[in-house]
């Protein structure tokens, strides 16, 4: 053979396996076929694992994304090359927040599995919710449901595959909730409940509450009187609405509360002293109170106002909030000893594969 | 010896070369598309660049304005902004923002804030490319509360909370611009007064629609339009990519299915307007020239006025908040006022 022919050859054999090499690491087989970790006898592989992990990575962006160099974030450097704390980089604590996941849902799984237990359309519903929440960000974005699943939960990811995963964790979670709300609870611990927490007189209170909090000083980054001013102000406005359209108060609350009832209309049901902010509390509980009773305050000390509506009283007390607290105790006991037994094992190849 | 009996043994030399002289030239093809190949992806990704981050408007679009000096932070720009930016932040925190929405011609869902005083003046303010009606609106603490007027701030299709696949610097735009209009007239009745501010693309759209905008619009205030899409692409690519205009043709070949460069020509959609206007340019801009702008301003058909500020881009009331509110107040105590 010449010389020359060698060299074709050779420029050949070496160009044409790296060509289907580069293919294929780039089609996501390796991400289906390789396993990352198992937990309980489950096997993940690295999509799989990529869904938790990008999961709780996009949730974090989403919920801290205006103080993320406070908290020590850079979204421009590496997460492995970037220290969460003294021992842990953010990609080490991404992978424990996604394995913790893991865990909970193989438990979770595996418990409703041995039941028999079949999921209501109702238990299922936030699947569809979470995908319609995904394809408006996609559509807004401009960018195809292919693109935007690999983009933002890892090559390798499709839109069956996240639709399956998510299924799984909804399934977890719901399963969980059904566990906690049929946990027996005796009388007498419910009597022993109400009495060491001081519950003999409880009464509770139906409200519709709206919150809103000052904006912080984009460049001092505190609240100052200024934006305690511009929070009484907007206070103002919002109480001028709601003299005038006193019916508007649901959806305002939907669209200016700031609080975790603001879609519900900013209802509040069965609330008892201590789950009403404290700045209103004596005022929802005065035994004077009537139906429709309206007041409006800002917490200057805190940079939050309030504007609440007194809806009646409550009727269930003492006995439903002690039994629910109970039940959350007995479910987080029993979580906490079993969710140990589902640890998380990684596997080093489909490891490196993952993210 | 047989004379006709040819010796095998060795071979003319003739046919020797042959097959060394074909392989060469199939090793010389593989390198020279090999090359080509790379030159075409390298070109290829240079108007990929500037076209995604331009018309698409896609995630890259901030590192493309990195490039564009009037887009970098500077600590003098800081300083002129951020009293600025506080007044306009204290003005949001303190008024209920309403999102509100209305449907373009094309089915576009578009999206804006506003913020409702009750006044009998509102004024529409079309921010500039890359912008959103979450951004800053520095005019709105004066318009809105020495001037009483309310503010409605769109987002332009393929910003913010808007639909659309694609910018259009003012061809789509202005369409859009009239369903705010309309949608304004709706909600406040047929009395209520329009006022249009609009910054360079939002400036070229509000120019772009004037001949078509209907009574209760009483004032056009612009900064920074610039004259034609054509124009501001040829300057861009020179100014910050050192691309020559060349490249304009790649753009055109590439084109947006929806429209082309050659579409938005603010001059000649500015000849019969007659809605009073005034131009505010800087003669310190290098981002778009206060050519373009004057360019604008000759053709415009209806009263008008050009004021320069001896500023940057974006910066002009920044630089000079005083001339520049004392033009506004002006045309607003003649067009606007009762």
């Amino acid at each position: 053979m010449s010389k020359q022919n060698r060299v074709t050859q050779m420029f050949y054999i070496i160009l044409i396996p790296v060509i289907l090499v580069v293919v294929f690491l780039n089609s996501g087989l390796p991400q289906i076929w390789l396993t990352a970790a198992s937990c309980g006898g489950e096997r993940f592989s690295a999509v799989r694992y990529d869904y938790y992990y990008y999961s709780c990575y996009n949730e974090f962006i989403d919920e801290n994304s205006e103080q993320l160099s406070e908290l020590g974030y850079d979204e421009n450097v590496e997460d492995k090359d970037q220290n969460y704390d003294a021992d842990t980089t953010w990609e080490e604590y991404f992978r424990q927040e996604a394995e913790a996941r893991i865990s909970y849902a193989v438990y979770y799984n595996t418990l409703a599995e041995a039941a028999g237990y079949s999921f209501s359309e109702e238990e299922l519903s936030p699947v569809e919710t979470k995908l319609l929440e995904l394809q408006a960000d996609y559509t807004a974005k401009g960018i195809s449901a292919k693109n935007y699943y690999k983009a933002y939960y890892g090559p390798g990811m499709t839109a069956s595959r996240y639709q399956k995963e998510l299924t799984y964790e909804v399934k977890a979670a719901a399963y969980a909730d059904y566990l906690k709300e049929h946990t027996d609870v005796g009388s007498e611990e419910i009597a022993s409940y109400v009495s060491e927490h001081g519950m003999a007189d409880y009464k509770s209170v139906n409200l519709r509450l709206i919150t809103m909090s000052a904006v912080p000083d984009r460049f001092q980054g505190e609240v100052g009187e200024a934006q305690l001013d511009a929070l009484t102000e907007r206070l103002s406005r919002l109480s001028a609405l709601l003299e005038a359209k006193p019916d508007s108060a649901e959806g305002l609350a939907r669209t200016y509360s700031d609080g975790a009832n603001a879609q519900a209309g900013g209802l509040l049901t069965d609330q008892t002293k201590s789950s009403v902010p404290e700045q209103i509390s004596d005022w929802c509980f005065d035994s004077t109170r009537g139906v429709g009773d309206t007041e409006a305050l800002v917490d200057r000390e805190n940079g939050v106002a309030y504007w609440v509506c007194f809806l009646g009283w409550g009727e269930s007390g003492a006995a439903m909030e002690a039994t629910q607290a109970i039940q959350a105790e007995k479910a987080a006991a029993r979580e906490s000893a079993d969710l140990s037994s589902y640890p998380v094992l990684r596997k080093a190849i489909g490891m490196t594969v993952t993210g | 010896m047989d004379q006709n009996k040819k010796d095998v043994s060795r071979r003319p030399e003739g046919r020797a070369k042959e097959p060394a002289k074909k392989q060469g030239f199939i090793m010389v093809l593989c390198a020279a598309v090999i090359i080509c190949a790379v030159l075409l992806i390298g070109i290829k990704n240079i108007v990929d660049s500037f076209y995604g981050s331009f018309v698409l408007h896609d995630a890259n679009t901030s590192t493309a304005l990195e490039s564009v000096e009037p887009f970098n932070e500077s600590d003098q720009k800081t300083e002129l902004l951020s009293p600025l930016e506080t007044q306009w932040d204290l003005y949001r925190d303190a008024r209920l923002e309403e999102r509100v929405t209305a449907t373009a011609d094309d089915g576009v869902n578009l999206s804006g804030l506003l913020y409702d005083d009750g006044f009998p003046v509102t004024v529409i303010a079309l921010h500039g490319f890359d912008g959103s009606a979450e951004g800053d609106f520095l005019y709105g603490p004066f318009l809105g509360e020495e001037l009483h007027a309310n503010l409605l701030l769109p987002d332009s299709r393929d910003h913010g909370e808007s639909g659309g696949t694609c910018v259009s610097y003012g061809y789509f735009e202005s369409d859009d611009l009239l369903q705010w209009v309309n949608w304004v007239i709706d909600r406040y009745g047929n009395d209520q007064k329009i006022v249009i501010y609009g910054d360079t693309m939002g400036a070229a759209t509000a120019l772009m629609a004037a001949s078509r905008l209907p009574e209760n619009v009483k004032l056009i205030i612009t900064e920074s339009p610039y004259d034609s899409l054509e124009h501001v692409a040829k300057y861009e690519l020179k100014t910050w990519y050192s691309l020559p205009s060349v490249f304009l043709t790649l753009l055109q070949w590439r084109g947006s299915d929806e429209y082309s460069l050659g579409d938005v020509v603010v001059t000649d959609a500015v000849g019969s307007a007659a809605i009073p206007a005034l131009f505010l340019a800087g003669t310190e801009d290098t981002y778009l020239p206060e050519t373009m702008t004057r360019a604008v301003y000759d053709d415009y058909g209806g009263e008008k006025e050009l004021v320069e500020v001896d500023a940057q881009h974006g910066l002009l009331y920044a630089t000079d908040s005083e001339k520049v509110e004392s033009a506004i107040e002006g045309w607003w105590s003649r067009f606007v006022q009762d």
